[in-house]
């Protein structure tokens, strides 16, 4: 027989646990005492494999982290960047937070009242009503993003999700969780003696309700089994679901936000530097058990949804190459021990040099893991153990023995200038501009045409300019992203003591690895410069007026952005109104700008063959063909290669032409 | 009396272009100190050989066929010359360079603890204190004049930088020389020799070369096309150290510093850059024909004759237009 | 097991060499050095063999002044466990630096001696053969493959020779020169440059290896490569094989 309390008709309110017997009462606190007990030890076992690693850098300010979490867990800002996917999460997200305020809600309520021997505590009224009727819509926003989740698993998209037995069955588990409670609610309502009209402000509770009122014609005492039935499942479901959550990805749940809030500042083209002290101190360079990262990047791995974002962007996973970046992050999260070496056959050597360090893995990740600062601490152990052969090995001694990956002589390193009439800064008293010409614009052949043409252009604009001479040596890095920090401090630091003793304002190039070695990596060795691309410093020139091209009508064409410049530096826009000057009607392919897909050669991957899957130049220049130009406009001297590569390859007629050849072109007097 | 003596390896039925050109060097040796040379043929082929040897100008010709030479191993060989030394001391003991002298001439030389020079390209002087030779170094790039100052020098010569010895009228003494026994090294056992079967002319021995970079992509695309080429001026056939590294020739087609060098009348060099490494190995050629995609390989720095093309073209309109004319 | 490997400290592969005023001599001022490359995958070969054996000790070896301890000190950055500098100076030809390094051997009675088969500044590839020689081993040359029995009494070794590839059997102890498809060796990075500067370095004085004789062979001087007449560049198949007619190669 079905209970009413009779003051419950007098109160707007609802019985908490109506209908559930000592039993099932029992039962409840039994597996939620199991459940968290396996949830909290999941939790404590990955907190502790956390503090096994290094300590490391400045922690963040409490306010930092803070806003951190306001910003990207509580508003979900990153997440809104990936449209649908997004929105899903959003209203999953927030659904889920609210429905975990109402139940403690109810909890405070239900043990509040009794320890105060009150009927009520505050859970009545309009509170109640507001409350429920919140919980109610956010229920509903939930089941909305999950039915979003789930339908995009069988979208055609570039992001389509993965959809293996741990994702499908999470968002079955978090599905029926809601149903269940719609329909446990929906069953209370009905159930609850003296019908629907007794109780109006259960409206409020809409989904109960409607579901409330479909069931009018049962019989009571059914209903009131049925109750009990599917409020056990829910509950049952429901204590699942927490002991789950440290054991799969569900992990970020907790691990997500405190990553976001805590994590150190770390920028995807600035590596964390490594002191000759520091490896002499440890003996330890690179990364090769877990121990040896920080602790707060063991803390970031575990952050990881296991969305598959990054590997999508990826274009070693996209060209079938046996590196994505989740994976590697998965599996330094799932490792053994601490002092277990994480290099095997799952990372593999192979795995870690197919990384181009374009850094989309980590623009793209939504918990901001750094998936990029991984792979390069396990590449660095590689060097260490010398374990770099073939070309990459030869360009690397070339960089440090000769200055250039090339082991060309380091005597011919200004003869591309020969006959220009082009200054060496001991000519020239501080001139504006220090040109750094970097290796391949030195000593490759193709890249010495558009040395050529930005100092045409800089002689136009009658920018008072010197270049370094033989004293240039290259930046170091190919040294850094292949793992060799130290060939890098050698060179960075000869670099620094030459650039310091010269006078100029800025330094300019035409390399984006130069650009972003020189500007954003220099000043952690004490190599502080006011550093610009020449794209930047060409928009310079036209909008100032010192720089003028003749018109030359239009031709058609896309740009493809190099990754250190676009996407690491965030040099988008320029490039692009300097080639609109230059007459080039840009066409965008589908990723670009900050989006753009590799060229294939950073990372030092220009050096070392690539034998598996697709060529990722080619698949480039495939993706830049679908805007049929007639021009590739690229801003980097590795494009440069690549692209003409790719073209060579498929023997097509399109031009592949650096911005400054292209602004040179129109150039008054230049008669093109 | 001989003053020089020219070690032919005997393992032929006939003398090969190295050996005619190992005379040469005797013939120039000779020249230089006044003298005369000797031939030693060493090996199991040697009376085969002898009848050949004695029309190449020598004072006098040996022939000694030890059993334990019947399988070539450097020990054995460096004992037996050793052993004929002792006998006959001479003041300049010289072979052609191969792999086979390559390591057992210094062996040698420590035996008798006689200075040597490797791979010498000129015969400058030779006088009772001096053998003075030109040698190669830095990777063929600078020459260098180097003197041997002792009563016996050993040397090995290049033998495309040296006349081959014509067939003379006259003929030489033979001397059949008692094989000493004990000269096997207990130590080392011949296994065996994977060589590659080819009715193609040996690469040392061609007037005519056919090289293969890493631009003929390989054995199933540019090979065949070059081989082909190879069939229609009977060439030899050789190959940059790319090639080999990436298995698509056997290292005996391998050409350059580290490979096989070579002079031959025509060097036909196809789909490769030319670097530094490679060109050692046949800088010297008569003519040096080049044909490659990319104007500014290196190639066509030392090339005589240079063709801008792409080899999937060139290659066989080169092939019919040979065949067209008859080869 | 004791593997001795001997190191030859050579010009950077790439430099440029120029020839001194007076041509006597060669312009090494601006001139970077490193373990001569052939040696390298002599080191590298050893450092293997050390590893599949379980326990080894890598010993190289460098004639030479102090100027050759850095790569010596490389070598030991790969790996090796000592290195041992025989202090001679002056223009010492091959037979000297043989003699002087088969002393070394007698003092370390190593398993194995390895080396590269040449240097690539002199390219006389005589000292290893010399060494052999005087020490009475058996020995192969231009091996591209190592093998060593299970009881490492002997090893198998492929040799690159001018007919194709040969298999021989050496009985330990031998000399091996490793030719480039040896292997392909391991990078010195820092990391090992700083371990390896603790690891023994000995000096042996000139005393200690003997009476070396004098030097017999020199080098009086160098001169460069008669500049070559430039070619000519055609422009199709049929100006190609024109050319070869004229000059009769057809």
């Amino acid at each position: 027989m079905v209970e009413l309390s009779t003051t419950l008709a007098a109160v707007v309110t609802r019985e908490i646990l109506w209908n559930v017997p000592p039993w099932a009462r029992a039962l409840m606190y039994l597996l939620f005492l199991a459940a968290a007990a396996v949830c909290i030890l999941g939790v404590v076992r990955r907190v502790r494999a956390w503090s096994r690693g290094r300590e490391s850098g400045a922690s963040v300010s409490a306010g930092k982290a803070w806003g951190r979490l306001w910003r990207d867990a509580i508003l979900q800002a990153r997440i809104w960047r990936s449209g649908m996917a997004g929105l899903g999460h959003a209203l999953v997200f927030w659904g889920f937070i609210v429905l975990f305020i109402g139940t403690c809600i109810v909890a405070v309520e239900d043990y509040g009242s009794w320890l105060l021997d009150r009927e009520h505590l505050f859970f009545t009224d309009t509170f109640y009503l507001a409350v429920s009727f919140a919980l109610e819509l956010f229920g509903v926003f939930f089941l909305i993003g999950l039915v979003l989740a789930l339908s995009r698993r069988k979208s055609r998209g570039r992001f389509r999700p993965l959809s293996r037995g741990v994702d499908l069955g999470v968002l079955w588990l978090f599905l029926v969780i809601g149903l269940s409670g719609f329909v446990t609610e929906g069953l209370r309502i009905a159930a609850a003696g003296g019908g629907l009209e007794s109780h109006p402000f259960e409206r409020w509770s809409f989904v109960g309700w409607w579901l409330a009122t479909g069931l009018q014609a049962v019989d009571e005492s059914l209903l009131a089994t049925l109750h009990l039935g599917c409020w056990v499942g829910h509950m049952a479901l429901s204590m699942a679901f927490i002991a789950l959550v440290p054991y799969c990805k569900l992990r970020h749940i907790f691990f997500a936000p405190v990553h976001i809030a805590l994590r150190e500042d770390r920028k995807a083209g600035r590596y964390a530097g490594v002191s000759l002290e520091e490896v002499e101190e440890t003996g330890r360079y690179g990364v090769s058990t877990p121990a040896d990262f920080t602790r707060r990047q063991l803390m970031s791995f575990d952050a990881c949804t296991e969305c598959a974002r990054c590997q999508t962007v990826c274009p070693a996973t996209a060209t079938g190459k046996p590196l994505s970046p989740m994976k590697v992050v998965l599996d330094i999260a799932g490792a053994g021990g601490a002092d277990e070496s994480l290099h095997g056959e799952e990372i593999s050597p192979e795995v870690l040099w197919a990384c181009t360090s374009c850094g989309a893995c980590v623009e793209e990740c939504p918990v901001y893991i750094d998936q990029l600062g991984a792979i390069v601490d396990l590449r660095r152990h590689l060097v260490a153990e010398g374990e770099i052969r073939g070309s990459a090995q030869a360009a690397l001694r070339s960089v440090a023995a000769a200055g250039n990956p090339w082991g060309m002589p380091r005597e011919d390193r200004a003869d591309w200038a020969v006959g220009l009439g082009v200054p060496t800064i001991e000519e020239i008293d501080s001139p504006e501009i220090l040109f750094w010409i970097g290796c391949a614009g030195s000593y490759d052949r193709r890249s010495r045409k558009v040395t050529e043409a930005m100092v045409r252009i800089l002689q136009a604009a009658g920018v008072r300019f010197a270049i370094l001479g033989k004293g240039e040596c290259c930046t170091g890095d190919p040294a850094r992203r292949m793992g060799d920090e130290f060939t890098y401090t050698e060179l960075a630091g000869a670099n620094i003591q030459t650039l310091s003793a010269a006078s100029f304002e800025r330094v300019l190039t035409t390399c984006p690895h130069c650009f972003n070695a020189i500007r954003n990596e220099y000043p952690d060795l004490g190599g502080d410069y006011e550093v610009i691309h020449h794209s930047e410093f060409i928009e310079e020139l036209l909008s100032s007026g010192r720089l003028e091209l003749e018109d030359g009508g239009s031709v058609r064409g896309t740009l493809h952005d190099p990754c250190y410049l676009a996407r690491q530096n965030d040099v988008v826009e320029a490039p692009r109104s300097v080639l609109r000057s230059a007459g080039l009607e840009v066409v965008e392919p589908e990723q670009s700008g900050k989006d753009g897909f590799c060229c294939g050669a950073g990372g030092g991957r220009m050096w070392m063959e690539e034998d598996t899957g697709e060529r990722i130049n080619s698949e480039r220049w495939r993706q830049l063909q679908e805007t049929e130009p007639e021009t590739v406009a690229v801003g980097c001297p590795f494009c440069m290669t690549m692209m003409t590569d790719a073209r060579d390859a498929v023997e097509s007629e399109v031009e592949v032409k650096d911005i400054a050849e292209l602004v040179a072109e129109r150039l008054p007097g230049s008669g093109s | 009396m001989a003053d020089t003596l020219i070690i032919i390896q005997a393992v032929a039925d006939t003398l090969s272009k190295s050996d005619l050109a190992a005379a040469g060097f005797g013939r120039d040796a000779s020249m230089a100190s006044g003298g005369a040379f000797d031939i030693l043929l060493l090996g199991p082929s040697a009376a085969a050989l002898s009848g050949e040897a004695a029309g190449l100008g020598a004072g006098r010709v040996f022939t000694m066929s030890p059993a334990e030479l019947d399988v070539y191993t450097a020990e054995a060989c460096a004992a037996a010359a050793r052993t004929f030394l002792e006998e006959d001391s001479y003041r300049l003991v010289a072979a052609a360079t191969s792999s086979s002298t390559k390591e057992y001439f210094p062996r040698l030389a420590a035996l008798l603890d006689s200075p040597m020079a490797s791979d010498v390209l000129a015969v400058e002087s030779i006088d009772s204190q001096k053998v003075v030779v030109t040698r190669a170094v830095f990777v063929g790039n600078l020459l260098a004049t180097v003197e041997l100052e002792a009563p016996q020098a050993l040397v090995t010569c290049r033998a495309s930088e040296f006349e081959p010895q014509p067939r003379s009228a006259e003929s030489s003494a033979v001397e059949e020389v008692a094989a000493p026994a004990g000269l096997l090294h207990p130590g080392k056992a011949f296994v065996g020799i994977e060589a590659a079967s080819s009715d193609r002319p040996d690469l040392k021995e061609a007037d005519i070369v056919v090289s293969v970079g890493r631009g003929t992509r390989g054995p199933e695309e540019g090979i065949p096309l070059c081989e082909r080429l190879a069939d229609t001026l009977g060439a030899a056939l050789g190959a940059t150290r790319a090639v080999v590294d990436a298995g698509w020739l056997a290292n005996e087609f391998q050409i350059g510093q580290t490979g096989k060098i070579v002079a031959p009348e025509v060097y036909v060099a196809i789909g490769l850059s030319g670097s530094i490494q490679h060109l050692a190995g046949m800088r010297n050629s008569e003519t040096i024909v080049a044909i490659n995609k990319d104007p500014e390989a290196p190639i066509f720095e030392v090339a005589d004759l240079g063709l801008v093309a792409d080899l999937f073209d060139a290659v066989p309109e080169l092939t019919a237009a040979l065949e067209k004319r008859g080869g | 097991m004791k593997l001795l490997v001997t190191l030859k400290r050579t010009p950077q592969r790439d430099a440029r060499i120029q020839i001194s005023e007076g041509g006597d001599a060669l312009d090494l001022d601006n001139i970077q050095f490193e373990v001569n490359p052939f040696d390298e995958l002599a080191v590298e070969e050893a450092l293997r063999i050390k590893e599949a054996v379980g326990e080894a000790e890598v010993v190289v070896v460098s004639v030479g002044g102090e100027e050759c301890e850095p790569q010596l000190i490389s070598a030991l950055a790969m790996g090796a466990d000592r290195a041992v500098r025989v202090h001679l100076g002056g223009q010492l030809d091959s037979l000297q630096v043989a003699k002087a390094i088969a002393a070394v051997v007698e003092r370390e009675a190593p398993d194995l001696v390895l080396s590269g088969k040449l240097a690539v500044d002199d390219e006389c590839g005589q000292v290893p053969a010399m060494v052999a020689g005087l020490l009475g081993w058996p020995q192969a040359s231009q091996a591209s493959n190592i093998e060593l029995s299970e009881d490492r009494s002997f090893a198998t070794v492929v040799c690159e020779v001018d007919a194709g590839l040969e298999t021989v059997t050496l009985a330990l102890p031998a000399v091996i020169m490793a030719d480039l498809r040896l292997n392909e060796p391991r990078y010195a990075s820092l990391p090992g440059i700083m371990k390896a500067k603790k690891k023994p370095l000995a000096i042996l004085e000139p005393e200690e290896v003997g009476d070396l004789g004098p030097a017999r062979s020199r080098v009086a001087g160098f001169r460069a490569l008669e500049e070559k007449a430039p070619g000519i560049k055609v422009d199709s198949v049929e100006e190609l094989v024109r050319a070869l007619e004229e000059k009769k190669l057809i």
